[in-house]
């Protein structure tokens, strides 16, 4: 029966389990410098919960790596690959489930798009079934248009509101057309990408201080995205648009149509064991 | 999907070959749109590690899905920003609005006070106007926008028709960026590049508009070329023969050595309502090039491209294969990359379809399209061409 569930939820998107596989599942943090995303990052709860969906519970990796640098640099994508190439060797990895979040689907993205940069991406390639995109940041986002607009270089004194990342120069929203159409694979009229890339859409932001589900993820934090949603669209999950969030891979679902309660995932709940969405991933690493 | 590490694959030779003297098929001729060197140019390696084995991937794709050629992105703007001294700040900073709903960041300069939204005010007509949201730089930071500490965004209430305002910043020292985006105004400026690329000593045009609902408005502009270094000179915006305003930018022969894309930066002003819009591009030293003459085994569906190489670095081909279906109609079927380490000189890279990747129903003849070679190290996009082989 698992088979034939398999078979019909996934054939069009990865090959399914046998019993000689030995699956593994990876948290890729988005922009950043992480050195403990198990415990700033995702937070404890949601990677515990998550990986119970392995046959061995033990399989699993949270990457650590710097993703305030541009998607390829050593320190993004090279240190990704590093860390999955290390965890794949160690455990004997056949089928690889990587879950990403914002920023951190476009480094992995890059993986996939460029398996010639680098002698290590093919092998981690080869191993990846489905990558789980949460809320990606594939066609960039105005908040970093915004925080850029104005930041001009003056000889003497250098940057005007000083440098901002390279990360985030990366996501503004004309760049990311450029990377799209010339570096990354999977955007409409691009050839696809050689792995399945789905994205988990969040399309809202609760921040009513009356509302409990409002502080799933943190209170304050969703109190920023409520202003920051200016920038954005009617559907946006406050950093975000939909569209950006798809414009990669296929959608695998909007946030409302899954959750508990219908509830939307803000971008910063997109991370966390927020209305099932753990329950959800955690089910997906059994198929 | 087939990986292929096997130096076999890659053959570099440091001998002057001439590419006139391969067996081979010529490539078909550049069409509009391509983009192929017409010089080389000798660059030192840039900082970094690189990698340097030869390594060759390909990949199926669907028939189904077809691919089509991205435009340049046409960027949309309903903002724009000015710099202003803390002294202006405080005694109060002329705004022109166009609509309810504006919102505004004031962004500190290094050393300059930091603002606090509670020491933020806009008066209208002489009266306070009802700010709608505020929030401080700590807020904006936890939602993921990456804003300078002391940075401070109010929203004027939506009873604030659009009109003349001023910005008041109690405490304000030193330089300010003020950054007013009204997210629900008609007038709108777009840019648009007429390409995504370029490589350097070319000239790209950049055409704008600013628009209101949907008429054109007369409207004057500025422009700044700027590096990825954040150096910038200013460049003519003047009408082209259509009557579009046009930017004609001549790139600098050397581009730059920092990582990251150029931008047209454009200031424009139509009534004394502003919009700044940037749109960015790539501009590529001509470091390597694609010879002329490649061959093509359709049997093994493999493709030897010769590249010539004016400075040390890892160069990479990649193409996409269409074959014909029973209706004679060509779709994609396979991705193929192949990248290896070159100093300068002559040498080849391979393109290896994999057989396996042709559907049933799909055979001979092929073609290689989108065919790009690219300088790996500097993250260069050097040639490109559409329809590039027939075999």
């Amino acid at each position: 029966m698992r088979n034939l569930l398999c078979g019909l939820l996934l054939a069009a998107v990865a090959p399914c389990a046998l019993a000689a596989d030995i699956t593994g599942v990876a948290f890729v943090h988005g922009t950043g410098s992480q050195t403990n995303a198990y415990q700033d990052y995702w937070q404890p709860k949601m990677v515990d919960s998550v990986r119970q969906g392995l046959a061995n519970t033990s399989n699993y990796i949270v990457i650590n790596c710097d993703f305030t640098q541009y998607m390829w640099d050593s320190r993004a994508a090279g240190c990704l690959a590093g860390q999955l190439g290390n965890f794949i060797a160690s455990k004997g990895i056949t089928r690889l489930v990587v879950i990403t979040h914002s920023n951190g689907g476009n480094v992995m993205r890059w993986i996939l798009s460029n398996p010639t940069y680098d002698s290590r991406y093919p092998a981690i390639i080869s191993r990846v079934v489905r990558v789980n995109a949460l809320a990606p940041s594939s066609a960039g986002t105005p908040l970093a248009d915004a925080v850029i607009n104005g930041n001009v270089f003056e000889t003497s004194l250098g940057w005007l509101l000083g440098y901002k990342s390279d990360a985030v120069r990366q996501q503004q929203v004309s760049w990311m057309a450029y990377y799209n159409a010339n570096n990354l694979y999977g955007t409409s009229g691009r050839p696809a990408l050689p792995k399945a890339f789905r994205s988990v859409v969040g399309t809202d932001v609760d921040s009513a201080i009356w509302d409990g589900d409002s502080y799933c993820g943190g209170y304050a934090e969703n109190v920023g995205l409520e202003t920051t949603q200016n920038w954005l669209n009617s559907c946006s999950d406050g950093f975000l648009n939909c569209s950006s969030q798809s414009a990669a891979g296929s959608v695998w679902f909007q946030d409302k149509s899954r959750t508990a309660g219908a509830e939307p995932l803000s971008h910063n709940q997109s991370r966390r064991a927020c209305f099932t969405l753990d329950t959800i991933l955690r089910n997906d690493l059994k198929l | 999907m087939r990986t292929n590490s096997n130096a076999a694959l890659f053959a570099v030779s440091l001998m002057s070959l001439s590419f006139a003297a391969h067996a081979g098929q010529p490539l078909l001729p550049a069409r509009d749109g391509d983009q192929v060197p017409l010089r080389l140019v000798s660059l030192p390696l840039p900082p970094g590690q690189f990698e340097r084995a030869p390594v060759s991937f390909s990949w199926a794709l669907a028939p189904q899905s077809p691919l089509a050629q991205t435009q340049p992105h046409t960027t949309e703007s309903r903002e724009y920003w000015q710099t202003v001294d803390g002294a202006e700040l405080q005694a109060g900073v002329q705004l022109r609005t166009t609509a309810p709903g504006a919102v505004i960041r004031i962004s500190p300069a290094s050393g300059s006070a930091p603002l606090d939204t509670t020491g933020i005010s806009i008066t209208g007509n002489g009266k306070a106007a009802r700010l709608e949201q505020a929030a401080n730089a700590e807020e904006l930071r936890a939602a993921g926008m990456d804003v300078d500490a002391g940075t401070a965004v109010v929203k004027l209430g939506r009873e604030n028709a659009g009109g003349d305002y001023a910005l008041h910043g109690k405490g304000a020292r030193g330089r300010y960026v003020v950054h007013v985006f009204e997210p629900d105004s008609d007038v709108v400026l777009k840019a648009q590049a007429d390409r995504q690329h370029a490589l350097g000593g070319e000239t790209i045009a950049v055409a704008m508009e600013m628009s209101r609902g949907s008429h054109p408005v007369a409207s004057q502009a500025e422009a700044l070329l700027v590096a990825p270094d954040g150096s910038s000179r200013p460049i003519t915006v003047r009408p082209d023969a259509s009557g579009t305003l046009t930017a004609r930018v001549r790139l600098p022969e050397q581009a730059s050595a920092t990582a990251g894309l150029w931008e047209l930066q454009v200031f424009a002003n139509a009534g004394g309502i502003q919009r700044d819009a940037r749109t960015a591009f790539g501009v590529a030293a001509p470091t390597a090039r694609l010879g002329d003459v490649v061959e093509a085994d359709a049997r093994r569906l493999r493709v030897d491209i010769p590249v010539q190489a004016g400075s040390p670095g890892r160069y990479e081909v990649r193409g996409t294969l269409y074959a014909t279906a029973s209706d004679g109609t060509l779709a994609p079927v396979s991705e193929a990359h192949a990248a290896a380490w070159m100093e300068r000189g002559n040498g080849s890279l391979a393109l290896a379809f994999d057989r396996s990747h042709v559907p049933a129903g799909f055979g001979a003849p092929f073609e290689v399209r989108q065919l790009e070679l690219n300088d790996q190290t500097r993250l260069a996009p050097l040639e490109r061409r559409e329809q590039a082989l027939r075999f």
